[in-house]
């Protein structure tokens, strides 16, 4: 369908119907043995259709009311004129074959396979007729060569069917799949959705009413290059109709398809509420119904290039494809907001974990020296106690910040200094022989493992002392340009299992997915090892 | 002496607290990491207080408290926390915890709050009172029927997440029984789905446990 010339169904009719009625005329001119039967009444009759075609292609070009009215009428003339054409020519110029195609596939494009179907069955019956007409009244006319033109008919007919069911549905020049790919975050898929199906279609102006279940009506608007999202006054009665219409509300028309394809003419205020269509000065377009599992919406584009009942047909794809543009903006910010949501209660346990629980605990330990200092005790070597661990806690607290807020990559030779930094700590904190060892070259990693592998060991360690009653933890980083690798090798007992599948500590595995790497866990020689690996780069959000 | 065992997941609460009882009238008879170890200590060691963290792991505070309190002889308990829900308030309320403390208040609180519980008396947080409080004007009107045990087990599971399956391995029972249990609470409780359920599980649960 060419977009220069916007070629929809009826135009492309009313144009083949006064190509063909061109080109009959001349031919039959030519042909100086045509017409065999009265050569002025035929002659007569193809100038007036050609008149005819002229006229309906004439009226209805830009007039989509008007094709739709005047489908059925001139499907009726063309079936006519095709039977006086069988009767009155003969030979390689009639043109009754050309018709017979022509006229089936208007019923094809137009309608389906029943009324294709019908006028298939309408138009041999006729030609039988016309053929048995014809051997009764000219004498030397043969029979059988009807009978064997109605066979080639027949097959062509079923040709036709078929591609009234399957084949022919008018399509958007530009994909709209393609437009609504991109849901993008950052703007309301209403924007994004009305400014791809206004591009899908051509349209000058577009309307959006979008009501979300339990929320606010939205409504888009777009006039040539300005754009607006705004909140709607609550919308009564907007009943949606199950598919796509056309609607022209000065004129108080609109035009429906029902099941079986046919064209419905109503009343627009049956289907749009008059004081909703004020509002959104509607003046001619097409509407499209749009729904989802979450809310329902009803679009308008107007100033469209050749509307036409095509529209419908293309409505209802776009409808089909804001949906599911809808529904994967849905998703994806569902899915935005529930990794925020995870990163928000991970930050939340790692601070209750370290800094809630050490200055409660240094509360305590402050009180007790004030009651100790009360018994007249030295308070030194607690107060160098307590001191060495603030100092040890703000360093580890001064890393997760650096590495919260910090630039994209940091040197693993940072990342092995905290990590060493850590070990001893956890030596302290646990009570046990926590080790670190690095075997990894010198590399930039990403922030984002930086700030996993330390929360990772942590929470191994911690693991590894609470539940498997751990004295030592061996830790081993290497890497390379791909994978930040953790051994954590631990004394502990073995992890609870379910047959021959370990359980592995739900925040650690959980922690590993969301960094986009992979855990393992092994037992052997009465130690337990876990093996992380990060993707050195960070996760692949 | 008055001999206590404490139940802290974090050694740094619980050398603090070591620090402090230290030349005091308590003695510390014996720590524990999680819950299963506080049962246990709890059994060694027979203390006449346990000063007990709701966040642990293996068994969380409130299962310790649970299990103690339904046998015959039981220390009295107190609670350490760094915060406390609504429905975990009302059920130490109705478990009779004779103290709870937070964690992030003044620390004299603790010793103070152990004095009260040692002579027999019950203490209570400032903040913690001043929710209790609130609570009970909140739950004057409630008109909701009251919750079965097993009802309460059953929205615990659902706030955890834990799916139809998982649950009935819990119980003990047929997944079947679960979904039966489940739309029996959401009738009583005037919910519709599960995941308004589990977000509404501390206000189903601390006013049930307020009616106890």
């Amino acid at each position: 369908m060419g977009r220069g010339l916007q070629l929809y169904s009826g135009r492309v009719i009313a144009l083949g119907r006064l190509l063909l009625a061109t080109s009959f005329l001349g031919a039959i001119a030519v042909d100086i043995s045509q017409p065999a039967q009265a050569p002025v009444e035929t002659f007569g009759l193809l100038i007036a259709y050609l008149v005819f075609s002229a006229l309906v292609a004439a009226a209805t070009w830009d007039n989509w009311w008007l094709d739709a009215k005047l489908a059925g009428p001139t499907h009726a003339v063309d079936i006519g004129l095709f039977t006086v054409l069988v009767l009155l020519t003969e030979g390689y110029t009639s043109p009754f074959f050309v018709f017979f195609v022509f006229v089936l596939l208007s019923a094809a494009i137009r309608w389906g396979w029943r009324e294709t179907a019908l006028t298939a069955i309408l138009l041999i019956i006729l030609y039988l007729v016309a053929g048995l007409f014809a051997a009764h009244s000219a004498v030397g006319f043969p029979l059988y060569r009807s009978i064997i033109r109605t066979g080639h008919l027949v097959i062509l007919s079923l040709i036709l069917i078929w591609f009234g069911i399957h084949q022919w549905r008018a399509r958007i020049p530009a994909r709209s799949e393609d437009l609504l790919a991109d849901p993008k975050l950052d703007r309301s898929p209403l924007e994004t959705g009305l400014t791809a199906a206004m591009t899908a279609l051509g349209a000058s102006r577009g309307v959006f009413l979008w009501i979300e279940d339990a929320g606010e009506p939205q409504l888009a608007t777009c006039e040539g290059s300005q754009l607006t999202v705004a909140s709607f006054e609550p919308v009564k009665g907007m009943n949606l109709t199950s598919g796509a219409f056309l609607y022209d509300i000065a004129r108080n028309r609109a035009l429906t398809r029902d099941a079986q394809r046919n064209l419905l003419g109503r009343n627009p205020s049956d289907l749009i509420e008059p004081h909703l269509a004020a509002d959104l000065k509607l003046d001619e377009g097409v509407a499209v119904p749009v729904r989802t599992g979450t809310g329902e919406g009803q679009l308008f584009l107007e100033d469209l290039p050749g509307l036409s009942t095509d529209h419908i047909d293309l409505g209802d794809q776009l409808s089909l494809d804001l949906a599911a543009h809808l529904q994967r903006h849905a998703l994806l910010k569902a899915a935005g907001e529930s990794a925020e949501a995870r990163s928000r209660l991970t930050l939340a346990r790692d601070l209750h974990d370290s800094v809630v629980q050490f200055l409660a605990g240094a509360a305590f330990r402050l009180e007790a020296m004030k009651r100790s200092e009360a018994s007249g005790r030295t308070l030194e070597p607690e107060l160098n106690e307590l001191k060495k661990l603030m100092l040890q806690e703000q360093g580890e607290l001064r890393g997760f910040i650096t590495a919260l807020r910090g630039g994209s990559q940091v040197a693993m030779a940072d990342l092995v200094r905290d990590l060493g930094a850590l070990a001893d700590r956890l030596s302290r904190q646990w009570a046990i022989d926590c080790t670190f060892k690095s075997e990894a070259g010198d590399l930039m990693v990403s922030t984002n493992v930086h700030l996993d592998a330390h929360q990772l060991v942590r929470e191994a360690v911690a693991n590894a002392v609470r539940h498997a009653q751990a004295t030592s933890v061996q830790i081993v980083l290497t890497a390379d340009r791909r994978f930040v690798r953790l051994d954590l090798i631990n004394n502990g007992a073995a992890f609870p299992s379910h047959g021959e599948q370990v359980e592995l500590p739900q925040s650690l595995r959980e922690r590993v997915e969301q960094a986009g790497g992979n855990i393992e866990l092994s037992r052997g020689m009465d130690v337990t090892k876990l093996a992380i690996a990060l993707p050195a780069g960070g996760p692949n959000r | 002496m008055t001999r206590i065992v404490l139940a802290d997941d974090h050694p740094m609460i619980r050398t603090a607290i070591e620090v402090l009882l230290r030349d005091t009238r308590y003695k510390l008879e014996g720590t524990a990491r999680s819950g299963v170890e506080a049962i246990a200590e709890v059994d060694r060691a027979k203390p006449d207080i346990l000063l007990v963290d709701l966040e642990m792991p293996e068994a969380g505070g409130m299962e310790v408290i649970r299990t103690l309190r339904g046998r015959d002889k039981t220390p009295r308990i107190v609670i350490l926390t760094a915060a406390i829900d609504d429905s975990s308030l009302m059920e130490a309320r109705a478990l009779g915890v004779e103290g709870i403390v937070l964690k992030n208040s003044d620390p004299a609180y603790l010793l103070k709050c152990l004095d009260a519980v040692r002579a027999g008396r019950a203490w209570v947080d400032p903040e913690v009172k001043a929710r209790s409080a609130e609570l009970e004007v909140i739950f004057a009107g409630a008109t909701r029927a009251a919750l079965a045990p097993r009802e309460r087990q059953l929205i615990r599971f659902v706030r955890r997440g834990l799916r139809n399956r998982e649950i009935a391995k819990e119980l003990g029972v047929t997944e079947g029984t679960v979904k039966v249990y489940l739309h029996a609470v959401f009738e009583k409780l005037g919910v519709s789905s599960r995941t308004e359920l589990a977000i509404r599980a501390d206000e189903f649960l601390a006013e049930s446990y307020w009616k106890n």
